[in-house]
């Protein structure tokens, strides 16, 4: 039951009818109820890792939240010169309760995910010195793993952090985990946003209903018609990889860069939809991110939940470890002021892009995918004085229109160049498909014939008309939230929107025997 | 809380600090903006900020941040 299927939709119609019916005191166990019955349809096998992980956590919290209440008092009633003291040893004890759910969570998915390409690396490593191979076992990856294991440890993170309480209720905390609409492709929300929305129970709003449903259709839309037409020239080029060249491979990326887009942000809009039906906000987890001007701000508007959570539990943290002040203070003090500076800005952006990298998947293609974006990330910092000069040297108006197409189609370029080592099939893969990209022989007659790129002509119309309103709408939303602005409109304007919309995505869309794919972070 | 403002103006002269009072909220200050606004703390008041204290609203503004520097003192 995939989130883009008639039994998921009738599975959210099920849920929604029980959500609004049974009392808002009971809503909270609908979800964990409802999140239980996805499992056991789209993966029962799954569920004993996700309890694992939700257990081992929600019972670390409620130890640190239990040694915080203890200390607590005990500190306020301490003299004040006895406070640090009693702090850190409370800190102390709390660390060990959050090592030990960050172990299970952590090693779950370090096993899960890795376990199968360590050893495979480690083979290769003992292959090189004439040593016997050691068996491969490659476990079951578990449904959503890689996302219900980011939000179980930002919850366990917080609550160490005292950002806030420890949760009492292991039914509200699995409710969260677990949540249906997020568990699988995330957004990757926090634990106190999703509880503030719960608390007191939510009351039935057509509004939101309505509301939902739009957004669930415009995500259908983009899965359906944009991301999965243009699955079928992507698949081709990247498949036969090795008898194309030029252009045509520069299109397959770009395209698959359009796909991915649609595919993610399709995925992402459908189950907010069904979030807002419930009344809950998920977290933004996409703003237009291809009218980015730069790396950094496309990072911005990209897989935004993800990207903070790098950023709070990751960035942070690296950026005022000991380790990272006391190599700064002691190059520092070398005379080394620069370098120390550099360090300080650049290696916890290394460490991020690694983990993301890793995070995407156990293959190095990823690893390099991460380290080309530290790369631009840290480029960019480092030399943005000297672009900056350029520009006043050159006395270029960076605020006209057209350097700004510029920077987006510049930024718009570097992206593509990552996503084909995010959609080659392995590293070597990748680098053949680039050096094949340089190739010309291009033969100019051949470009603008759809059997160029395995289209017949209709498709190809049909493919390209379903991105242009892609585009034209993510471009009106960059200046006016359209929903609300329609849902501020008459009903005829609505219901001649929402025909079209499902007419488009009944008679265009990929779906039914032998077409339609997965989501494609699904596999993260 | 004048050394903070003056240690924000030297090194982000472009930003009217008396009169922004949500930073954060409103994307003025990124991620590596925060972590030079740290060092530059640490060092100026011999504190460490940990990260309990590494929130959006401890450094909204001025205000918000010479609170958070009392606290830790």
């Amino acid at each position: 039951m995939s989130y883009h299927s008639i039994q998921f939709l009738g599975f959210v119609g099920v849920v929604l009818l029980v959500y609004y019916t049974v009392g808002r005191r009971r809503q909270t166990a609908v979800i964990a109820l409802s999140n239980l019955a996805f499992y056991a349809i789209v993966g029962l096998k799954s569920l004993p890792f996700l309890l694992s992980t939700a257990l081992a956590t929600f019972f670390a919290a409620k130890r640190i939240g239990g040694i915080y209440r203890e200390t607590d008092a005990v500190i306020k009633a301490a003299e004040p010169s006895a406070r640090k003291q009693l702090r850190a040893e409370a800190k102390a004890r709390a660390k060990k309760a959050l090592i030990a759910g960050m172990v299970v969570a952590i090693g779950l998915l370090a096993v899960c995910k890795y376990a199968a390409f360590a050893l495979e690396n480690l083979n290769a490593a003992l292959g090189l010195a004439h040593l016997p191979q050691l068996p491969i076992f490659r476990l079951l990856l578990p449904l959503g793993i890689s996302f219900y294991t980011f939000m179980a440890l930002s919850y366990l993170l917080d609550v160490y952090w005292k950002r806030y309480p420890a949760e009492e209720s292991p039914l509200s905390y699995f409710a969260y985990l677990s949540f249906f609409p997020h568990v699988v492709q995330g957004p990757i929300d926090r634990y106190n946003d999703f509880k503030r929305q719960l608390e007191g129970g939510v009351a039935f709003s057509y509004e939101k209903l309505a509301s939902g449903a739009q957004l669930m259709m415009w995500g259908f839309f983009k899965k359906l018609v944009v991301a999965d037409r243009l699955g079928l020239f992507v698949d081709a080029a990247f498949g036969h990889w090795g008898q194309r060249r030029g252009f045509v491979l520069i299109a397959a990326v770009v395209t698959y860069s359009i796909q991915i887009y649609a595919d993610f942000s399709g995925c992402i809009d459908i189950v907010t939809g069904v979030a807002e039906m419930m009344g809950i906000s998920l977290k933004r987890n996409f703003n237009h991110p291809y009218f980015s001007r730069s790396m950094g701000e496309f990072w911005r508007r990209w897989h935004i939940s993800l990207q903070e959570w790098f950023k709070d539990y990751i960035y942070f943290p690296v950026s005022t470890s000991a380790f990272v002040k006391n190599t700064k203070r002691r190059w520092a003090k070398a005379g080394k002021t620069r370098a120390a500076e550099l360090f300080g800005s650049c290696f916890p952006i290394l460490v991020v892009w690694l983990v993301s990298g890793i995070w995407h998947g156990a293959a190095w293609k990823y690893v390099v995918w991460g380290l080309f974006h530290a790369a631009l990330l840290i480029g960019s910092a480092i030399l943005e004085p000297v672009f900056n000069g350029m520009n006043r040297r050159l006395k270029i108006n960076t605020s006209h229109f057209a350097w700004r197409a510029w920077q987006m189609l510049r930024t718009f370029a570097l992206c593509c160049l990552g996503r084909v080592f995010f959609r080659a099939d392995d590293l070597r893969t990748a680098f053949g498909i680039l050096r094949r990209m340089a190739r010309p022989g291009i033969v100019w007659a051949k470009v603008f014939r759809p059997s160029t790129y395995g289209m017949t002509i209709d498709r190809a119309i049909v493919s390209i008309v379903a991105v242009a309103v892609l585009i034209v709408v993510d471009a009106v939303q960059e200046r006016i939230p359209i929903r609300q602005t329609l849902n501020r409109r008459g009903i005829p304007l609505r219901w001649v929107l929402a025909y079209g919309c499902l007419f488009a995505i009944i008679i265009f869309g990929m779906y039914g025997h032998g077409y339609g794919s997965a989501f494609i972070y699904e596999r993260y | 809380m004048e050394q903070i403002l003056d240690m924000l103006k030297r090194e982000f002269p472009l930003i009217d600090f008396d009169r922004e009072k949500h930073l954060m909220t409103d994307g003025i200050l990124d991620s590596l903006a925060v972590v030079g606004i740290i060092a530059n703390l640490e060092e100026m008041f011999d504190i460490s900020v940990t990260m309990e204290y590494i929130q959006p609203e401890n450094f909204e503004s001025v205000e918000a941040m010479w609170a958070m520097v009392e606290e830790l003192q």
